[in-house]
């Protein structure tokens, strides 16, 4: 990897925002953190990012709103998606992430280091991978 | 004349007579045969002959017909009787007579006719009973809570109940006799109800649906159903509706699906923070002390916060379960106060909140269930928190006179819209305002307080003013 990979994670549990933050940035990538939808958009519209990791229940803009006005509204198509979702029961997994292009769905509470893992097999093997890491 | 003897059978008396007339019309024929014709005149006297005995035999079957008077005359009544339409008792009549026969028959009628009396009292006892019984069943019926109306076979409203009418929203149920049911109920249903109710008139079993005005729960929902009648005095083409009003259930309904939600979700979040701060720790070999002791620091406070809710939940169940039980025991005001400020002064330092308490000097001590206060006063500081933007100002204040103790919690917060003021310590409430929506929060946290001042015998009383600010005040009496 030449440049550091701009990771944009939208989470409004502060906490565990930070603790995302500290792995991820040890791995190698550049990480903003944004707070809620509404941020994160806005980040989204002003900066470039790589990979989107974003919080399913948040107030305001929800997750699933945040990656359609990604994908439609600010249309960057080129941005991988992952999507952290603590309702594992209502999602309808396959119909999100085709509808949406999001490359997986990680439930809460999950691994660190999966989605460290993740993250990394997502920048070097270019393509989408269509996994469900639980 | 000859009396009849009681004893002896009428039958026996006619053939006694007609014997003995006859035996005597035989003699005196025979006598005055004999005696004529000793004396020569044979021929001229025949007519005495014939005629003495003829008389005697005519006298005879006017006393035959004498003996047997008052039995013909019972025959013939019998007789009348029997032919008789409507069998009438009333056209027997006594014997005017003073004989066994005659007393036996007067008796057999006024025994008659007194039976007869009766039954037409009772006759008439029993209706005016079962009048009395249609009054009360109509009664009941009008003032029935549930709505109950009786329709033709075109669904044509023939019969209803005040209930019915008040349900759906109109004052007069008299007034809506003759009209289509159907017309009446999709005043008060959406478009899916009314597919139901729909359903429901095509399906000839008995059913039950729901029906509901709109999206919105609270504009109401009702439990319609459709039963046809049995019974013999009932047309088996008519059906029966019956309306009851199931909205306060509904939303009860809807008001616990999304507490377990939210329960959920407040225990995952800092579930997920122990597990990911945990699981850095032990992968990653380098990271700097500082930062390590930052790390389990938050481990601790997430563990932390995980038991409160916990506890919090345990509260709620019993609550919930109508068994929250308080022990009385000796409280040191100023300690519990202290603890739960200390408590909830990191949540109000985040929100760069300033966090201002005052407490009255000489504080009595009071006799209260230490663990229940603490909950119930943490729930109304940490509210005013939550509820508070950032920068805002969360004040404590606890004061007392000779009877009681009060606590007053006030903030500059959001404030509570009027009309959802007494609605507030429900359970399960919260309001629709969005602000109010963004916190997280189960809607039991007042209803617990008030249950725990309530059990202490006070109460809890708020002040608000809407986007100003809110003041909640625990009252407790001393003793």
């Amino acid at each position: 990897m030449s440049e550091a990979k701009r990771v944009l994670v939208a989470e409004d549990n502060v906490v565990l925002g930070d603790v995302m933050r500290f792995n991820l940035q040890r791995s190698g990538f550049a990480v903003t953190l944004a707070r809620n939808g509404t941020e994160a958009l806005r980040m989204a519209e002003s900066q470039p990012f790589d990979i989107l990791v974003t919080d399913y229940e948040m107030p305001g803009i929800d997750g699933e709103e945040l990656c359609n006005r990604v994908r439609n509204e600010l249309k960057l198509d080129a941005i991988r998606i992952v999507m952290c979702s603590a309702k594992g029961l209502e999602l309808d997994r396959e119909e999100i992430m085709a509808r949406l292009s999001i490359e997986a769905i990680l439930y809460k509470p999950f691994s660190i280091r999966e989605l460290t893992t993740l993250l990394e097999n997502l920048v070097q093997h270019g393509g989408p991978r269509r996994e469900q890491l639980v | 004349m000859i009396a009849a003897h009681p004893n002896r059978s009428l039958t026996r008396r006619l053939s006694e007579q007609y014997l003995l007339f006859g035996l005597s019309g035989l003699f005196c024929f025979t006598v005055s045969a004999i005696y004529l014709s000793w004396y020569g005149s044979f021929l001229n006297s025949i007519p005495a002959a014939v005629g003495i005995p003829l008389g005697l035999l005519l006298f005879g079957s006017f006393v035959l017909r004498r003996t047997s008077h008052w039995h013909e005359n019972i025959e013939r009544q019998l007789y009348r009787f029997a032919n008789s339409g409507n069998h009438s008792v009333a056209e027997l009549r006594p014997l005017p007579a003073t004989d066994s026969l005659a007393a036996g028959w007067n008796q057999l009628l006024a025994r008659v006719h007194e039976h007869s009396a009766w039954n037409g009292v009772e006759r008439r006892l029993s209706e005016a009973n079962h009048t009395q019984q249609a009054k009360r069943w109509e009664a009941v019926f009008q003032n029935l809570t549930e709505g109950i109306a009786v329709c033709d076979s075109d669904g044509r409203i023939i019969q209803l109940n005040r209930s019915f009418a008040t349900l759906l929203k109109r004052a007069d149920s008299k007034s809506l006799v003759g009209t289509d049911i159907l017309d009446l109920l999709s005043d008060q249903a959406d478009e899916a109800s009314q597919e139901r109710i729909g359903g429901l008139i095509n399906n000839h079993a008995t059913q039950v649906i729901e029906i509901q005005r709109s999206e919105d729960l609270a504009q109401g929902v009702w439990r319609l159903s459709r039963t046809t009648q049995t019974g013999d005095s009932c047309n088996p083409t008519d059906t029966i509706w019956t309306l009851r009003d199931v909205t306060q259930q509904k939303l009860a309904e809807k008001a616990r699906e999304q507490f377990v939600f939210t329960a959920t979700h407040e225990l995952r979040t800092p579930l997920a923070n122990i597990r990911a701060y945990s699981e850095t720790l032990s992968l990653a070999a380098d990271i700097p002390v500082e930062q390590q002791q930052s790390f389990y620091n938050t481990i601790n406070n997430e563990a932390t916060r995980l038991a409160r809710f916990v506890d919090e939940l345990l509260n709620i169940s019993q609550m919930e379960a109508g068994a929250i039980t308080i022990q009385k025991h000796e409280v040191q005001l100023e300690r519990l106060l202290a603890e739960i400020l200390d408590s909830q002064r990191p949540s109000a330092n985040e929100k760069k909140q300033s966090f201002d308490f005052s407490i009255a000097p000489k504080l009595p001590k009071v006799l209260a269930d230490k663990d229940k206060l603490a909950a119930a006063l943490t729930n109304l500081v940490s509210n005013a928190i939550k509820y508070t933007p950032e920068g805002g100002k969360v004040t404590v204040r606890v004061d007392s006179d000779s009877a009681r103790v009060l606590f007053m919690v006030e903030d500059s917060g959001i404030g509570i819209k009027a009309e959802d003021l007494p609605k507030l310590c429900g359970k399960f409430f919260r309001s629709s305002d969005e602000r109010v929506q963004a916190v997280v929060g189960t809607g039991l946290g007042l209803a617990f307080t008030q249950e725990v001042a309530r059990l202490h015998g006070g109460n809890v009383s708020i002040r608000s003013q809407l986007n100003q600010g809110s003041c909640f005040t625990l009252e407790l009496p001393i003793r």
